[in-house]
């Protein structure tokens, strides 16, 4: 009800609503940011942007659903329309590893280094991949939004997945000896 | 701890919760470029707005002068009337008015005085003794106040001596010498004319107020029997009394407002103002003792009438003891009348303040297409020309208005609207002829006086005039043309008033004839110019009924649409032919309200 109340104030442009929705929100956005992005750099410009596309089209949100999930659809599209236009070089594998189970050391893998390796994908892969895996969305409608087919995008997926693991692999054996 | 996971798994358990704080900045930017939007957004009203604003400001800068003007001169007044009464009463009309008003009170109270300065005057003589007798008693009772007075006495006669060519001199000089030097001899004098008056004076000094007041209502019933001396010097004692009973208190106030008094009965003398009479009775009134020493001073002619001059001494006494109570509490008893006055005025505010709210001004522009056309088939240029069809030309009208939002349902709107009417009467035929017979109602030009017009229906087919020569005859129509100038006078009431409105309109119209021209159209298309119509009456009027649509569709700034039925009363001057016009108009336009 509240946060109804303050939805609605937001549709009326009152800054302070504004600043509750963000305060409440960016956490969750931010991270969808920091998954979606290059960079932290680049994950703090989509936030931004992404926040201003929110309060913009807020009047179109009509309470169905959470808000919170429209929103970070709002920001997803935001993030996807940037990479959309961009040509991602196209490897076509036909031999798609997989085997995808890793060995890992819990204490080892933060979640900065799992974001880390997630920005360092290309772009493509990495839209994919979080969608996919993270945001839960289906091969087809990861097709429709990134205009690709659903076999790119699955190989982009599996792609991913082999360069993720590939990273995780390296940091646990790098990381071995310190813990040791 | 190591596991085996699908590398799907690990990252959706590591992300379930994943929230991360964006740095501080980001909102800071995002606030920034939201106000900015919100500018762009809204440049124009914005503008709009302040100008609304200073447009505002601006009115309510003028009505605030006005009125501050206003509440400052009263402020003023009460400010004379309270702390300065030595400085301002002397010149100043509307002071007086403005304490007659508010002490009307007192004035009811002391309606029957009106000629206490008279009776002062007359037993100036008297009072002076009686004076003395006072000064006496207060120099054995009260040494300080005595000496107080006689600082008064000494002012008072300073004030008086400025004016050294009134004739009050002499009443000073002797007022001084007994106020001062020569109590002894005056009390001798006294003495030797009123010895008993003196011992009833004394006797009454020594008792109490109320009985004077009882003696003296006493002595009013017989009033003949009593000695004049006695009862005046009784009454005057009983003022005196009670001046000193109260002069501990009150002593400042009384000598300024005795002052007052002197200033005001020399005023009097010279000018005679009414006013000033009436503000200076009161004072006079409400320190009666005090003023009686003051008013001594002033010369009189000699001694008048004792009857009269007795009753009205007793009232002056009744009065005297009334106001010296009532002078114990002037100060608490004027602040009252102060604040209802002070209430008065901001009643009057409060009112000005809604009637501010209401006032609604509204400027409006106006076009509307007019379908003229007439209730009956009469023709105002001729009566053979009733039975003709006639042909109703819509013409435009335009004009500007000026509306007023006498209350909130009620409104008073005037303007002025250019107007033509314009209309063909059919089926005519027009031929030259040397015995030409014109229209009724038209005073030809040179063209209209050698033609003769003709309903169709009514002439001959013959074509042989009759001089036996062969004339042409034109088909064609007439068409009259009527210019106004329009001065609506309408009345609205507001039967719904939201975003949307609607009222309905009554009113009147006055019309200046400007344009009056008929001419004749032939059936191939010429046009000529007959004359005009002589039977118009310069200014007429209509009375005018209508409906008023308006929606506001931004701000202040309306759109109206107002289709009015306006019937016109005394368009012909004499012979209407049974014609009586009417227009329907479709009033559209603007209106910015202010």
């Amino acid at each position: 009800m509240i946060l109804e109340q303050i939805i609605n104030d937001c549709k009326k442009g009152d800054t302070n609503a504004q600043e509750q929705i963000y305060k409440t929100l960016s956490p969750k956005i931010f991270s969808v940011c920091l998954k979606y992005s290059r960079s932290y750099e680049e994950a703090q410009d989509n936030l931004q942007e992404g926040f201003l596309l929110i309060f913009e089209k807020i009047d179109k949100y009509n309470f169905k659903g959470s808000f919170e999930g429209w929103c970070k659809r709002v920001v997803i599209n935001y993030v996807l329309q940037q990479y959309r236009n961009q040509n991602v070089f196209e490897i076509v594998s036909e031999n798609i590893p997989d085997n995808n189970d890793i060995e890992i050391d819990d204490e080892n893998v933060s979640l900065d280094f799992l974001t880390r390796i997630i920005q360092e994908l290309p772009d493509r892969y990495r839209l994919v991949f979080n969608l996919y895996v993270l945001d839960g969305y289906s091969h087809k409608e990861i097709s429709e939004m990134l205009n690709i087919n659903s076999g790119t995008s699955k190989s982009n997926l599996a792609r991913a997945k082999t360069i993720l693991k590939e990273k995780i692999e390296l940091n646990s054996k790098m990381s071995i000896p310190k813990v040791k | 701890m190591k596991e085996i996971k699908s590398i799907e798994r690990l990252f959706q358990e590591k992300f379930k919760d994943f929230e991360a704080t964006p740095p501080l900045e980001s909102w800071n930017n995002i606030e920034a470029r939201l106000n900015k939007k919100e500018k762009k957004r809204r440049v124009i009203p914005f503008w709009f707005k302040s100008t609304g604003i200073a447009a505002s400001l601006a009115i309510a800068f003028f009505l605030f002068m006005n009125k501050g003007n206003d509440s400052n001169l009263i402020k003023n007044d009460s400010k004379i009337i309270n702390s300065n009464p030595l400085s301002n009463v002397e010149g100043e009309p509307e002071y007086n008015t403005f304490q007659t008003k508010s002490n009307e009170e007192k004035t009811i109270k002391n309606g029957n005085l009106l000629d206490e300065e008279l009776f002062l005057n007359d037993n100036e003589d008297l009072v002076l003794e009686n004076n003395n007798n006072i000064n006496q008693n207060e120099k054995s009772t009260q040494n300080s106040i005595n000496n107080k007075n006689n600082n008064f006495n000494e002012r008072v006669v300073s004030i008086k001596k400025q004016k050294t060519n009134k004739p009050s001199v002499n009443g000073n000089e002797r007022f001084n010498n007994q106020g001062l030097a020569v109590k002894n001899k005056t009390q001798n004098k006294s003495n030797s004319k009123k010895g008993k008056n003196l011992l009833v004076n004394q006797d009454t000094n020594q008792g109490l107020v109320v009985n004077n007041k009882t003696q003296n209502k006493s002595n009013s019933k017989n009033v003949k029997e009593f000695l004049v001396d006695q009862d005046i010097n009784q009454g005057l004692v009983t003022n005196n009394n009670l001046n000193i009973d109260n002069s501990k208190e009150l002593f400042t106030n009384q000598n300024s407002n005795s002052s007052i008094g002197n200033q005001l009965v020399l005023n009097d003398t010279e000018e005679k103002k009414t006013l000033i009479d009436k503000s200076k009775l009161e004072l006079l009134n409400s320190n009666n003792g005090l003023n009686n020493e003051a008013v001594i001073s002033e010369n009189s002619s000699g001694v008048k009438k004792i009857d009269t001059l007795l009753i009205e001494n007793e009232n002056i006494i009744a009065n005297a003891i009334e106001d010296s109570i009532l002078l114990a509490s002037v100060e608490t008893e004027e602040n009252p009348l102060e604040k209802l006055l002070k209430e008065k005025l901001e009643g009057k505010n409060v009112d000005e303040k809604e009637k501010e709210k209401r006032n609604k001004w509204a400027v409006s522009t106006v076009a509307s297409p007019v379908y003229f056309n007439s209730v009956s088939n009469g023709s105002s240029l001729d009566s053979k020309l009733e039975n003709n069809t006639k042909d109703y030309v819509s013409s435009l009208s335009f004009g500007v208005g000026l509306e007023y939002a006498v209350s909130k349902k009620w409104s008073i709107k005037a303007g002025i609207n250019t107007l033509s009417l314009d209309y063909n009467t059919n089926d005519v035929v027009f031929f030259q002829d040397v015995n030409a017979r014109m229209m009724e109602h038209i005073t030809p030009t040179q063209t209209g006086s050698m033609l003769t017009v003709q309903s169709k229906n009514a002439t001959s087919q013959s074509s042989i005039n009759v001089s036996g020569t062969l004339v042409q005859k034109f088909d064609g129509q007439i068409n009259q043309k009527m210019g106004y100038v329009e001065v609506p006078l309408e009345l609205s009431y507001k039967l719904i008033d939201k975003k949307f409105g609607i009222n309905i309109i009554g009113g009147m119209s006055t019309l200046f004839l400007n344009e009056n021209n008929v001419s004749l159209v032939s059936s191939n298309g010429s046009e000529i110019n007959i004359g005009e119509a002589n039977n118009l009456n310069n200014i007429h009027f209509s009375s005018n009924v209508g409906l008023g649509f308006k929606y506001t569709f931004w701000k202040s700034f309306q759109a109206n649409f107002q289709p009015m039925f306006k019937y016109q009363i005394n368009t012909f001057s004499n012979d209407s032919g049974n014609f009586k016009p009417y227009f329907v108009g479709l009033y559209s336009g603007i209106s910015f309200s202010f």
